[in-house]
């Protein structure tokens, strides 16, 4: 179990701590205790959940597409310092760290270690849009069990945070006209050479391929930020992305296609 | 044919200002409509449409009195305040239902066929609103194919720059659309005014102009309208420049 501190930053108070409460409680976890205050960002609301440490990433993902969630962070919080604290008044100010602590439990093989991702994302954010060197030097760094998992989620992230920065302005769009309009321009901020092609997405020069880091597609950053980009405006569902050629299989360009 | 009509001719700098103005309010009152799909209340839907209406109204009536003043004629001319007014908000209530219709659900061709209509007969509405509240010893007579040309045109521009603004991100979002639908209101404007004839009648200038203000009244509101939508470029600007930077990964 783990015991996790979410501090969400929303616009609206009004029911924000019922439809968030709901969301935790629909991804396994129960709530510890919550605060909610007003700030110069919005409302804040921080929470102290607890749950399976193999559904956080489900339960992250929920917050970040939620429509009234503006932003959020997780911290891991020691278990036994939360419970001194709540015990003991007046309360102990929470000790929270991140999530890259090594006494944090052991994910599963094929989960992402959200730890390490939070860390690179802070350097994603400053360095964004040339965010590549930092990703394939986490690619390099972070166990093979993990690598294809957390890079897509550190690219789902990214996505995610590249379309709250710049494209939530203006209609909801189908997912045609997203992978246009959104999704082209968005990654022709990372790499030059995206083009649409018929109703998918071609990328001559990705970065990742080549680097014998991996045997099949190799792509698994642009794909994760391709689902960060589509899967935000929330209308879309969660349409279906798929690389379907990678020029680490020999292909002249990596193709990746939507479903919805 | 009529013996002796009223000539009218624009002054090029006035004209060139009145595509600016235009242009400048369009892209106040877009930079407002693109709020409207993501609004998370019903009350800051209804907040971003009643301005951004609002200053897409007050763009097409400030743009079409610089070009009123724009347009040099032999006659004096006043115009009635109530008719006056209501040009204004025949302009800014269109706008708004259309900007509600565009910005509302997934984006659809009807719905922009739609939006475009109500865009653009608010347009058309607001000026030939506008012109009847001239007053001066002279009627006017139109053309009607012209002006339907001229209707057609704000219809067909406005869905232009509504498709631009809505469906687009970037500089197209961000500038075509207020260069389009600059020339959906300029267009409309002065195709209206090809197909308008002044005639002079007997009546004696001051009955004419009675009841009417002048041209220098009209110059101090627009400067106030102007004023307006700069500051609130500016607002929208910072605001969402601070929203920008407190997005969290």
């Amino acid at each position: 179990m783990a015991d996790i501190e979410f501090r969400v930053v929303s616009d609206r108070r009004e029911g924000l701590l019922l439809e968030l409460g709901r969301l935790i409680v629909a991804s396994g976890f129960t709530l510890q205790r919550q605060r909610m205050t007003r700030g110069d960002e919005g409302v804040v609301l921080t929470m102290v959940v607890r749950g399976p440490e193999q559904n956080l990433l489900a339960l992250e993902d929920r917050l970040g597409s939620h429509p009234i969630v503006q932003s959020f962070e997780a911290t891991s919080v020691d278990a036994s310092a939360a419970a001194t604290a709540a015990a003991a008044p007046p309360p102990e100010p929470a000790r929270p760290r991140t999530l890259m602590s090594d006494a944090r439990p052991e994910t599963t093989a094929a989960a992402p270690d959200p730890g390490r991702v939070e860390a690179l994302l802070g350097a994603l954010a400053r360095e964004y849009p040339d965010v590549f060197n930092r990703v394939l030097a986490f690619e390099h760094e972070i166990a093979p069990a993990h690598r294809e998992a957390s890079t897509r989620y550190a690219g789902t992230r990214l996505g995610a945070w590249i379309y709250k920065r710049d494209f939530t302005l203006g209609a909801r769009l189908n997912l045609s006209d997203s992978v246009k309009h959104i999704a082209l321009p968005a990654m022709r901020q990372l790499l030059r050479g995206t083009e649409l092609d018929g109703e998918a997405l071609r990328i001559k020069n990705s970065p990742f391929t080549g680097i014998g880091l991996h045997r099949g597609a190799s792509c698994h950053f642009l794909r994760g930020c391709l689902e960060g980009l589509l899967n935000e405006p929330g209308h879309l569902g969660r349409p279906r992305i798929l690389e379907t050629s990678c020029r680490n299989t020999g292909a002249d360009a990596c193709v990746f296609t939507f479903a919805a | 044919m009529h013996d002796h009509v009223i000539q009218c001719i624009h002054d090029p700098m006035l004209a060139a200002l009145s595509y600016l103005i235009a242009v400048l309010g369009s892209y106040t009152a877009l930079q407002l409509a693109i709020g409207i799909p993501g609004a998370a209340h019903s009350r800051d839907r209804t907040q971003a449409i009643v301005a951004a209406g609002a200053a897409m109204g007050g763009a097409i009536w400030a743009m079409h009195f610089i070009a009123m003043l724009a347009c040099q004629m032999d006659v004096q001319v006043t115009y009635d305040v109530p008719l006056t007014l209501l040009s204004a908000i025949i302009g800014m209530g269109s706008c708004m239902a259309g900007l509600a219709i565009a910005g509302s659900g997934v984006f659809s061709w009807s719905k922009l066929g739609i939006a475009g209509v109500f865009m653009g007969v608010g347009v058309a509405g607001m000026h030939y609103t506008g012109m009847a509240a001239m007053r001066m010893a002279a009627t006017t007579h139109y053309d009607v194919n012209v002006v339907a040309v001229s209707v057609l045109i704000a219809i067909v521009a406005s869905a232009a720059a509504l498709w631009l603004a809505f469906n687009m991100r970037g500089v197209a979002q961000m500038l075509g659309s207020a260069l389009v639908m600059g020339v959906a209101v300029c267009g409309m404007h002065y195709v209206g005014m090809s197909a308008a004839t002044f005639v002079p009648t007997s009546e004696t200038v001051s009955a004419a102009t009675a009841g009417g203000i002048g041209g220098q009244y009209l110059g101090a509101t627009i400067f106030g309208v102007t004023t307006l939508l700069l500051a609130t470029v500016l607002a929208i600007s910072l605001v969402r420049q601070q929203r920008r930077a407190l997005v969290r990964i």
